[in-house]
């Protein structure tokens, strides 16, 4: 049967939410920035932008979690617990967020269990329910379509929410698809959502026809799979800072470093986002760094995301959400990276003479 | 679901100082369980992570071979926080290790082959692991020789087994430090690695040859193994870049697309020849 939901009834939706033991983050303000936050009340989901500030990468894979408390006990005996899944993965529905973000997790996954589960990453994944809303807006910097995506595409949501033309000033009815078990038991078990089937905004079709792929990730990828010594390197990526902004903001990058925190006797082992734009990131005990330039870091992320991952998961790392070039301090643009790429993939005359 | 990052614990059973700032450690698992499956898995080229609780973790290769089921043994110089606190440990403390990961030496494939071991300071200990495996299957390879140095004769490690070595006729073993490295008593060579490889010019015929040391080490021993006729295909070396998990998801040891952690840390030397300059 068909739904739908209008804003209107989205208090009732997070009541229920409550109710039935979920929490739920949405985009929310914080400062200046419009991030994923626990929400009670509708009003403060902010629904209206393109896309916010940050990913809800975190509820995945969190910025900073313990993965391991130790404990001396008497001289020389520790004892180690690992954190439950109660305490880091409860029950959740991200809302409200866009497709490139609901396929993030989704991609993620594929290394995640690479020979070996990482359970906080999974416990959570298992945990939360993604419900996606379709964009009606697309920025200079989006580029889903040029990586397999789509504005309204359902990869790595539970529920997609797709915005009706039925929409007067600040409210808005949307339909309602469940596109997982996980997503069906989600809208079984609370209140808000109506059966109906409303119609769908023409804005989405456009964003879709008017966001035509501006690269070829296939022939991207054919020119990385011999380009690791092109000088193209050196100068498309000259006014990079390296402030790893880029990965920080980017639905897909998990890359991460383990630390301890503590003393001798008792404290945690914690696993933190890391970054490959940062030069400690390689660097041996010896002093020897196998990255040592910024052009060398800056190629490692395009290679990671446009073929090594390619290469061995059959997915782009890349959501094409643009959040790395709108946040970019000196606007380094990958989409205008990887177009430029292309380019040279087809020996565009100035684009092969400039590399 | 299994903790990936929750270590084993194990007990410091010996302590060896190796030189003044290098250190053995023979560790023993506290949950035989543990041990038992840890020496299911093992095989010799892999490595682990080794911590000192509240100051991180460290990979080292297993310097002990998977013939000798009763404990592993580690080999570290002490440059960073944590080496330094595993250093500062005493026998009877306790340790976190996780491992066996990577690949290993197909040391299977180099039965009837003779086997020769090229080493440079303490770059000894990922291939003492195979040493010890291939003495203590001695009958199933042909003649075993290793060249080993390092800058002083201080600088050598696992002084003691370099003794049993010299002192068994069924290894033919070179010992050498740099010029002006050596002692009043040093009898053995006074020289480079490369150099001294190519005086004692072993033969390429039917022979694996491992090599392990610092990158200038390995850059002008090439050439003369090149010399000697061996062919990259005859040459395994193991590499190392900083990992922190150990398990392909960190990010960090990719040399390429090629993961050091799980497609490694053994290359074959036509492998390595392939891959980009990372490491």
């Amino acid at each position: 049967m068909a739904l739908s939901i209008h804003t209107d009834d989205f208090q009732t939706l997070l009541d229920s939410l409550k109710e039935a033991g979920y929490r739920c983050v949405g985009p929310a303000r914080e400062g200046t920035v419009t991030k994923f936050k626990p929400i009670e009340q509708a009003g403060d989901l902010v629904l209206d932008e393109i896309l916010t500030t940050v990913s809800p990468k975190e509820f995945f894979l969190a910025e900073h979690e313990a993965i391991l408390s130790y404990r001396m006990k008497g001289k020389s005996d520790i004892e180690l617990t690992t954190p439950s899944k109660e305490e880091y993965a409860p029950p959740t529905l991200v809302f409200g967020c866009r497709p490139c973000d609901a396929a993030g997790p989704d991609i993620v996954r594929s290394v995640m269990t690479w020979d070996y589960d990482d359970r906080f990453f999974l416990d959570r994944v298992d945990s939360t329910v993604i419900a996606a809303i379709a964009c009606v807006e697309a920025d200079e910097a989006c580029f889903c379509t040029s990586v397999e995506l789509a504005p309204d595409s359902p990869t790595g949501a539970d529920i997609l929410l797709i915005p009706s033309s039925n929409s007067t000033g600040e409210t808005q009815e949307y339909s309602v698809t469940a596109i997982t078990e996980k997503g069906r038991k989600l809208i079984d078990c609370t209140t808000g959502w109506k059966d109906g089937n409303p119609e769908r905004a023409s804005a989405i079709d456009e964003v879709k026809s008017n966001l035509k792929p501006s690269f070829d990730p296939a022939k991207v990828r054919e020119w990385l799979d011999n380009g690791f010594d092109h000088e193209w390197w050196n100068t498309a990526t000259l006014s990079c800072i390296g402030c790893g902004t880029c990965t920080y903001t980017c639905p897909t990058c998990h890359c991460f470093d383990i630390v301890d925190e503590g003393g001798q006797s008792e404290g945690i082992r914690v696993k933190n986002w890391d970054s490959c734009m940062m030069s400690l990131f390689t660097l041996h005990t010896s002093g020897h760094n196998p990255r040592p330039l910024k052009s060398n870091r800056f190629r490692q992320r395009i290679m990671h995301k446009f073929k090594y991952y390619p290469d061995l998961f059959k997915r782009i790392l890349c959501t094409g959400c643009g959040r790395c070039q709108r946040h970019c301090p000196v606007d380094m643009a990958l989409k205008g990276l990887l177009e430029q790429i292309d380019r040279l993939a087809s020996g565009t005359p100035d684009q092969v003479a400039a590399g | 679901m299994e903790n990936i990052y929750c270590p084993s614990l194990l007990k410091i059973q010996d302590l060896t100082w190796e030189t003044p700032d290098t250190t053995s450690f023979r560790l023993t698992f506290n949950d035989n369980s543990e041990r038992e499956e840890f020496f299911s898995l093992y095989k010799v080229g892999q490595f682990g992570e080794f911590s000192a609780f509240g100051h991180g973790e460290s990979t080292f290769c297993v310097a002990s071979p998977p013939t000798r089921k009763d404990y592993i043994e580690c080999t570290f110089r002490a440059v960073g926080r944590n080496t330094k606190a595993l250093q500062a440990l005493n026998e009877g403390d306790t340790i976190g290790f996780r491992g066996p990961y990577g690949n290993s030496f197909p040391i299977d494939d180099w039965k009837g082959k003779n086997i020769l071991f090229i080493a440079g300071g303490i770059a000894l200990p990922p291939l003492r692991a195979v040493i010890l495996n291939v003495l203590d299957r001695r009958s199933e390879f042909a003649d075993v020789t290793i060249v080993y140095g390092a800058r002083t004769v201080s600088d050598l490690v696992y002084k003691m087994e370099l003794q049993e070595w010299e002192a068994r006729n069924d290894v033919n073993i070179v010992t050498t430090v740099d010029p002006g490295g050596e002692t009043e008593d040093w009898a053995g060579k006074i020289g480079f690695v490369p150099t001294v490889l190519e005086e004692v010019a072993p033969s390429n015929e039917n022979t694996i040859a491992l090599i392990c040391g610092p990158p200038i080490m390995i850059k002008f021993t090439f050439p003369v193994l090149d010399k000697l006729g061996f062919s990259k295909n005859q040459i395994f070396t193991t590499l190392e870049n900083r990992m922190k998990c150990g398990l392909g998801k960190c990010g960090r040891c990719n040399v390429g697309g090629t993961y050091v952690c799980k497609d490694g840390p053994v290359f074959r030397a036509d492998v390595l020849a392939e891959l980009p300059a990372e490491y």
